[in-house]
């Protein structure tokens, strides 16, 4: 796969261009051509990704016939459907990239599926029934599941209704028994709250 | 004089003494409560994570438990002309056992297997995941074949069917065709005294 890799960069004009970039080119040149780099690399990498499918599948299939070559858009619907799949021996792998022997057949099983017309919803369902929820990574809503959905919201409402009653009761505390005092310290009060000239005025008057 | 109100405005801050204001003040056991939550809350994530240790992620719950044992009909590792389909084991229980001779737990589970055929308890039906039938007879030769029939998956087709996902894996089924239980990995003497003959005991009562 490295190989091939390399060989298809050397040939790509997107890696043409890449290059010159390095070589200190203008670089509102490059920022310019940021887009078209970007359309040529998707074109290639799923050349790439194509291309290695292809060629594992030969290898795969020692005692299976190979798979019929796809349509690209049906290939990458399957694609982008494998990367919602657990891939059982590596677990913390999906089925598009692990390298398991199991993943490759349930590849094949789900492009079989869907050549017979099947919708991913229903090549979910096939997997779901035989492996359990652990198949899919994004786990169905069910009684199991509560915990694992809903767990995150009732911790944040337990933590908003204690930060609540804390602050309610510390507004509580306030506004208790406040302190009493009389109009004259009222007065003064306001007075140094308007600053030194009005209590210099209010001193002067006292006096 | 202004002592008060400067006092009141400091207050705005976590006070450091209620008491002073708030005659029912927190009394010392709550107060207690309030230092012995978070080592708690600590505490209980600790067990959590502790439990979490000595749990085995790759053992994923079988979703074929009491559901009828998925139909297939495949050639025998000993006789490719003859076939065996779960319609031909109805009405006794059965172990079924998945294996390959590239499996090396396999290895190890064998002897267990053994035994138990030859305590003649139930039928083994061997199961032969993704194997050349040169080898896996071979391997048969040179282990021992605790197996009353063997079957040959050479694709892996059949055993999606079955949720395989590793060698090697053991289900129970009954004599109604519904499988009972589901062993992933090697069963090691323990399992196969503790939990495995028990169950087929019972099953083959009923």
């Amino acid at each position: 796969m490295v190989k091939a890799v390399n060989i298809l960069s050397l040939l790509s004009p997107a890696n043409n261009l890449k290059n010159k970039q390095i070589s200190a080119f203008p670089s509102i040149i490059v920022l310019n051509a940021a887009p078209v780099l970007a359309f040529y690399l998707k074109k290639w990498v799923i050349a790439i990704l194509l291309a290695c499918a292809l060629s594992a599948n030969v290898f795969a299939q020692t005692a299976t016939p190979p798979m019929p070559p796809m349509p690209l858009d049906l290939e990458l619907r399957l694609k982008k459907l494998e990367t919602e799949l657990r891939c059982l021996v590596c677990q913390n792998q999906t089925l598009a990239e692990s390298p398991a022997g199991l993943a490759g057949d349930l590849r094949r099983q789900i492009r079989l599926l869907a050549d017979s017309g099947k919708s991913n919803d229903e090549i979910k369902e096939f997997l779901r029934v035989r492996y359990g929820d652990f198949v899919l990574y994004n786990p169905p809503v069910s009684r199991k599941t509560y915990l694992l959905w809903f767990g995150p919201f009732v911790l944040l409402a337990g933590g908003a209704t204690i930060a609540f009653l804390m602050a309610r009761q510390r507004r509580l505390k306030l506004g208790g028994p406040q302190p009493t005092i009389s109009e004259a310290e009222q007065k003064r009060a306001d007075a140094l709250l308007k600053g030194d000239d009005e209590k210099k005025k209010y001193d002067d008057r006292k006096k | 004089m202004a002592e008060p109100i400067t006092h009141a405005a400091s207050n705005a801050a976590p006070s450091e003494t209620p008491s002073a204001l708030n005659p029912s003040a927190p009394n010392t056991l709550t107060k207690i409560w309030r230092y012995f939550l978070p080592l708690a809350i600590f505490a209980g994530l600790v067990w959590f994570l502790y439990k979490g240790l000595s749990l085995n992620p790759r053992e994923v719950p079988s979703a074929l438990i009491n559901k009828p044992v998925p139909e297939f009909k495949l050639a025998l590792l000993q006789d490719g002309e003859k076939s065996l389909s779960p319609a031909d084991m109805k009405g006794q229980v059965w172990l079924m056992n998945v294996w390959g001779s590239w499996c090396v737990s396999c290895r190890y589970e064998h002897p267990v297997l053994n035994e138990l055929a030859k305590q003649q308890l139930v039928p083994i039906i061997g199961f032969n995941w993704k194997d050349q039938p040169e080898d896996a007879r071979d391997w048969l030769k040179k282990f021992g074949d605790p197996y009353a029939k063997s079957v040959m998956d050479r694709d892996g087709r059949v055993a999606i069917d079955f949720g395989v996902y590793g060698a090697p894996e053991t289900f129970v089924i009954d004599k109604t065709g519904m499988i009972r239980y589901k062993h992933t990995g090697p069963i090691s003497p323990e399992d196969m005294k503790n939990i495995i003959v028990p169950l087929l005991q019972d099953l083959k009562k009923t």
